[in-house]
């Protein structure tokens, strides 16, 4: 605390480029991030990655952060300027030859859907599902569970080898949703720590510290094995139940460790996928009656809202498996982790909130549309406010020399892809315009001279797209559509502009940081992980259509 | 009269997303091979827009289907022996690029490029040619008014004699999916100069015998929906077989079974192939649907029921007929219209057509529209449904509001519109069809007949099943 | 020599033709088509193939009556041989012309048009397209050269045809035909040794009954 206190020891995020707090290692897994979510894809190539980019943005602001370190361009080695390149190795986990293994240093062939064991679930249907293994997977590829099982093994032999020891660590975590630190800031006040405001408190006047320990010769040990961390206690939320029983259960059902050796010895093991998924299965309120009644119970007494546990008294019995799933997918139990009631309905969020009136979690226990904290005051948003389209330049001076037209920009889902998913399958783009489009109101596209079918640049400061154009009388004036995560392995050609690979629909967006979505600890605007926190929002963008002059395809 | 069973099917165009699931399942199950990649047997369309393969609709152009020539039936392609002359050219067959040039990627450029300067991609390659490719045409090119100019070429609006300029403020869209129709008076059948498409005696599916087609490709064009297709690599014509080996055994056509919106419906219709030319044949386009109609019995009819015995249609078929969701939602309820009936084909394929938002010209004063306040012009509707008769398409989207009228009041308690056509059972019948749709409700197909079966069974007996040398 | 060419050869192609022509038709019927290729190209078919068949027609029918008809026939009836010839050039040059100028218009169609062509074209039909041209052309250079008439196939290649199709080959009748001629014999045995695996077999299929059958056909399954 002391060394937090006169600075001998930082947070990284105030020195993001010293390498010692650059992100090293990234496994993309499940994701497509190069191609498809990366918002701001050429600030990912060049900071991230540090590969041929079509970035115009500059690195010159005239306002310097106060508290953050901001490197001049002079001080690094990196000619490019700040720190751009900072990851070392980048693993892609794919079976798609998309854009993210394009750039991947190493790519990890991996099973498809029907060729592995997994269980699925989602809000938006109260179904727990399995995936299967129909047929084995091709060649080299494997399950994701026995890649990162064998990386485990692999990196615990070779951590023996170099005889590395346990290394120590600590960790931050921000202040919970639903947890006691969420009243840390009484009245909606800020007191910064670091500017001597107040006492700095782990877990309540700032992010808690949690010490950990990480001994890379035993990953595979403990990878393989339910560990002690859920074999008394478990809990959720503000929740808190007994584990041990259910502990047991898994125990008996998968089988436990063998291996003397090892530090998992006698713990239930997870081994395999299945086994894996009968624990989730044995642990979770959704899926296991015992432990729903657990929570509930656990809840009526944070709350003080009695009769509970009949939500899911019921089902007490149920404890699902995979085999059980496998044979029919089973909707889930009652729980006091989501707010909705599945009791022969379907799931509504906040229904226990007004049914049982469990307290809302909020500062005032209610539902509410006042926020007083300090900060949303200072951004004007105590009520829901309606806030214009940010008003700027896209970039700073537009490359003329043909006719050229600012438009909104816009990134509706596609119907011809889930995400960059299927988009290059070759049914699919036959059954359009077989690569890259972007959408233009019919007037736009005759102000530049625009036909469709045309091949069409899209620029701002954040990169430029190039695309076939489709124009239609289905867009109002204005706006430019370029369609959800269609990424750019396909029928895409270079810029002129950028000298190389013209983008995703990514390129033109760069995530703003909001503010207040990290003010936490202070009730419903507490952090909670696919809760609440900072989103990546990187709309009200705006670009410059032009007509392509030369169409090239960079083969070399 | 000949009572003939016809296995027939109803899409509710009210429900079609175009989300073309329909067109992907069909392909990968049929037409994914050499010669058929640009075949869609199953295709949708965006209405509007000159559709696939290009202005299809246009008979002045592609003079496919049947015309009255002084009151008698003929092909629009002329006379029996005017046809034979064009064996050697035909004036009227649709083109490669009609359709598209199909293509696929280089996607092993992926995986295999070696270190560039820039990052690889994978680009087209055609399928004919095998050469690079500039893509300039799809099966689905105008997808959601995609090119508003080629929208506005869409036959059906030039032949409305209303200027429709299809700009923001006044646009309407919809999704057309197309099959072929196994009409119940094919043109296919009647150009074929080698008689190899012939009509299935017991369920009415047109077919094409690959051993007995020549070539001679003159089914392409004689099919006014261009549901032919030629097979460039076996140069034979190919079209859609209403998945009949699913049919023989019950099952719906792939493209039904795998719909999202469940729009589609299959089902048995009984008619009279006596007064199929006749009903072809009625003067006024306006009216051909109206004799279809007439030629479909009433499979309760105990007349029907025995003529159709006496025609050895089997007794599942007739339970089926009696049964069946297409009879309901086309004679019973006539809320299913034949697509372009003036081609005189009898398409047997019909389609709910599709209510819309209200038209933003009244949007501030109509809460609940009617039939004329609706987006999609009545005009157009009726020039894709009615053969161009305002009267019966009015009709038609009346009986679907009423529904909705129906049923509306079910919930709210507001008294039911005053001039019903049905009672509020048969309303409430339609629902439950159209609206909830369950799966075993929207399919029923008789399968093979037993005694066929049976007969092939005892063929089996005591084979094993393989040929082997020396016979097994 | 004389013997093989006009005495053996000939059989070995004839049984070729029928004998190929039944067996394909038998087992391989789904193979059977005229390979139209006007989905892949069609302007340039216009004219091309209404011309060739045009010409090819009316060639096949000069064949006919020329071959077929023994000289006795047209005496019989009142034509001399110099009205026959003018008569033979009357449609033999026109059918010829046609029939030449019809090809060489396919021809540039099939190898120097449009790049679709390429996936209607084996490696049989290019075979097939140099046979035919030969055939054309040596028919044509044996009409325009006997012009004057000087060499009567009638009393030569006629004869020993029918002789052929009579089971009792004469091939003294063929010493002394003219070279063009001989080569243009070769030409059409090489064509019916050819005829089984080609194209060509649309030929047997001209669809008559089509003028007499009803429209609409049912059929069980």
């Amino acid at each position: 605390m002391n060394s937090l206190k006169d600075k001998s020891l930082q947070f990284s995020v105030e020195d993001p480029d010293n390498p010692q707090n650059f992100p090293r290692n990234l496994f993309i897994w499940r994701n497509n991030l190069i191609g498809s979510s990366a918002k701001g894809h050429e600030y990912f190539l060049k900071y991230l990655l540090g590969t041929k980019n079509g970035l115009f943005a500059e690195e010159d602001c005239p306002n310097r952060p106060e508290e953050i370190k901001w490197r001049e361009a002079a001080e690094l080695d990196k000619p490019d300027g700040a720190a751009s390149g900072k990851l070392d190795l980048l693993i892609d986990l794919d079976f798609r030859m998309a854009s993210s293994a394009l750039y991947a240093d190493v790519v990890l062939p991996t099973a498809t859907w029907y060729e592995k064991d997994d269980l699925s679930s989602t809000d938006m249907h109260p179904f727990v599902h399995p995936f299967q293994a129909a047929v084995d997977p091709l060649w080299e590829a494997r399950t994701d569970w026995e890649i990162f099982k064998t990386l485990a093994k692999k990196v615990s032999e070779v951590a023996k080898e170099a005889n590395l020891k346990p290394y120590h660590d600590v960790v931050a975590m921000p202040v919970q949703h639903d947890s006691e630190g969420e009243v840390a800031q009484p009245e909606g006040k800020v007191r910064d720590w670091s500017k001597g405001e107040c006492e700095p408190v782990p877990g309540k006047t700032m992010p808690g510290l949690i010490p950990t320990e990480l001994d890379f010769t035993k990953i595979y040990e403990k990878w393989i094995a339910l560990g002690p961390g859920v074999s008394q206690k478990m809990g959720s939320l503000s929740m808190t139940w007994d584990s041990q029983e259910e502990y047991q259960e898994i125990a008996q059902r998968n089988g436990t460790i063998q291996n003397k050796d090892y530090i998992s010895y006698g713990m239930p093991s997870i081994f395999d996928a299945k086994q894996a998924a009968d624990a989730v299965m044995g642990l979770s309120t959704t899926t296991n009656g015992k432990v729903a009644v657990k929570a509930w119970q656990s809840l009526e007494k944070e709350t003080g809202v009695g009769n509970l546990t009949r939500l899911a008294k019921d089902r007490e019995n149920e404890r699902f498996t995979f085999e059980q799933v496998a044979v029919q997918p089973q909707a889930t139990i009652t729980s006091p982790t989501f707010t909705g009631s599945n009791q022969n309905r379907r799931y509504t969020p906040f229904t226990t909130n007004i049914e049982e009136l469990v307290p809302f979690r909020t500062i005032t226990g209610r539902q509410s549309f006042f926020l007083d904290h300090e900060m949303i005051r200072e951004a004007g948003e105590t009520m829901a406010t309606y806030k214009p389209i940010l008003d700027y330049l896209p970039i700073k001076n537009k490359i003329g020399g043909t006719k050229e037209i600012t438009l909104k920009y816009l990134t509706p889902h596609n119907k011809w892809s889930t995400h960059s998913m299927y988009f290059d399958s070759q049914q699919l783009l036959t059954l359009f315009r077989g690569g890259q489009t972007v959408w233009f109101n019919e007037k736009d596209a005759a102000e530049i001279g625009v036909k469709d079918n045309d091949w069409v640049e899209l620029y701002n400061h954040n990169g430029v797209v190039a695309s076939r154009a489709v124009v239609s009388p289905r867009l109002p004036r204005g706006v430019v559509y370029m369609h959800h995560a269609q990424d750019n392995h396909i029928n895409v050609p270079g810029s002129k502009i950028s000298g190389t690979r013209a983008g995703t629909h990514n390129t033109p967006t760069r995530i703003h940081m909001k503010p207040t979505h990290m003010i936490g600890g202070y009730g419903q605007l507490s952090y909670g992980f696919n809760y609440y926190g900072p989103t990546g929002n990187q709309r009200d963008m705006y670009v410059v259509a032009r007509k392509m002059q030369e169409v090239d395809w960079l083969e070399d | 009269m000949k009572i003939k069973a016809q296995i027939s099917m109803v899409m509710n165009l009210d429900k079609c997303i175009g989300c073309h699931t329909c067109s992907i399942t069909c392909k990968n199950v049929w037409t994914n091979r050499q010669g058929a990649e640009y075949m869609y047997f199953n295709n949708v369309e965006t209405k509007p827009g000159i559709g696939y393969p290009k202005h299809w609709e246009d008979q002045a152009k592609w003079k496919g289907g049947w015309e009255l020539k002084d009151g008698q039936l003929q092909l629009r392609s002329g006379s029996k022996p005017e046809r034979l002359l064009k064996l050697f050219y035909h004036p009227d067959q649709p083109e490669l690029d009609d359709y598209y040039e199909p293509w696929t990627y280089d996607y092993e450029t992926l995986i295999s490029s070696k270190r560039k300067n820039h990052q690889p991609i994978a680009r087209p390659r055609s399928l004919i040619t095998q050469k690079r490719m500039d893509i300039k045409w799809g099966p689905n090119w105008e997808d959601d008014l995609a090119d508003g100019e080629s929208a506005r070429q869409d036959y059906n609006l030039k032949q409305m004699a209303s200027d429709i300029t299809l700009e923001f403020h006044d646009l309407f869209m919809k999704y057309l999916p197309r099959v072929c129709n196994h009409c119940l008076n094919p043109a296919c059948v009647a150009a074929c100069p080698s008689g190899a498409i012939y009509k299935r005696d017991e369920d009415g599916v047109v077919l094409v015998s690959q051993d007995g087609c020549r070539g001679w490709r003159h089914c392409v064009p004689a099919c006014p929906y261009k549901k032919v297709y030629f097979n460039w690599k076996t140069n034979k014509a190919e079209k859609c077989i209403f998945c009949f080996p699913r049919l023989e055994n019950g099952l719906p056509t792939v493209c039904a079974d795998t719909c999202v919106g469940r729009l589609r419906y299959m089902g048995v219709l009984l008619y009279d192939m006596d007064q199929v030319k006749d009903a072809a044949s009625t003067p006024d386009k306006g009216q051909i649907y109206g004799s279809v109609l007439d030629i479909l019995q009433d499979p309760n009819d105990p007349a029907v029921i025995r003529a159709a015995r006496k025609a050895g249609i089997p007794e599942n078929w007739i339970k089926a007929a009696q049964d069946s969701p297409v009879y309901r939602m086309v004679k019973e309820w006539k809320v299913a219209l034949p697509l372009h009936a003036e081609y005189r084909t009898l398409p047997m394929v019909w389609y709910v057509p599709p209510l819309s938002p209200i038209t933003r010209r009244v949007e501030a004063d109509v809460f609940l529209p009617e039939v004329e306040d609706m987006r999609i012009p009545l005009a157009y509707l009726a020039e894709l449904f009615s053969a161009g008769n305002v009267p019966v398409i009015t009709k038609t989207l009346q009986r679907l509001l009423d529904m909705r009228l129906v049923m509306r009041a079910q919930e709210t308690g507001d008294p039911l519109p005053r001039r019903l056509e049905y009672d509020v059972d048969t309303y409430k019948a339609m629902y439950r069809l159209m609206g909830i749709a369950k799966y075993k409700d929207r399919f029923n197909i008789p399968a093979g007949t037993q005694e066929k079966s049976r007969e092939k069974l005892n063929q089996l007996q005591g084979s094993c099943g393989y040929t082997c040398p020396g016979g097994c | 020599m004389n013997t093989f060419f006009y005495g053996v050869l000939p059989y070995i192609a004839l049984t070729i033709f029928v004998g190929g022509t039944i067996v394909r038709y038998t087992f391989f019927e789904r193979g059977w088509t005229t390979k139209s290729s006007e989905f892949l190209s069609k302007k340039d078919l216009k004219w091309a193939n209404p011309i060739f068949h045009l010409g090819l027609l009316m060639a096949f029918g000069g064949h006919f009556v020329g071959i077929l008809v023994p000289k006795f026939v047209t005496e019989a009836a009142g034509t001399d041989e110099a009205a026959y010839h003018m008569m033979s050039l009357g449609g033999g040059l026109p059918a010829g012309a046609l029939f030449l100028l019809g090809f060489l218009l396919l021809l540039r169609r099939r190898f120097a048009g449009s790049d679709y062509m390429k996936v209607n074209t084996s490696p049989m039909d290019r075979w097939l397209y140099l046979v035919l041209f030969l055939t054309i052309v040596s028919g044509c250079i044996g009409t325009l050269s006997n012009i004057p008439g000087t060499f009567d196939y009638r009393e030569s290649i006629a004869p020993w045809f029918r002789s052929l199709l009579m089971m009792q080959p004469n091939v003294s009748y063929m010493s002394g035909v003219p070279a063009v001629f001989q080569f243009h014999m070769m030409m059409w045995m090489l064509l019916a040794i050819l005829f089984p695996f080609t194209r060509l077999v649309h030929c047997l299929s001209l669809p008559f009954e089509y003028l007499f059958r009803s429209n609409i056909i049912y059929r069980k399954k």
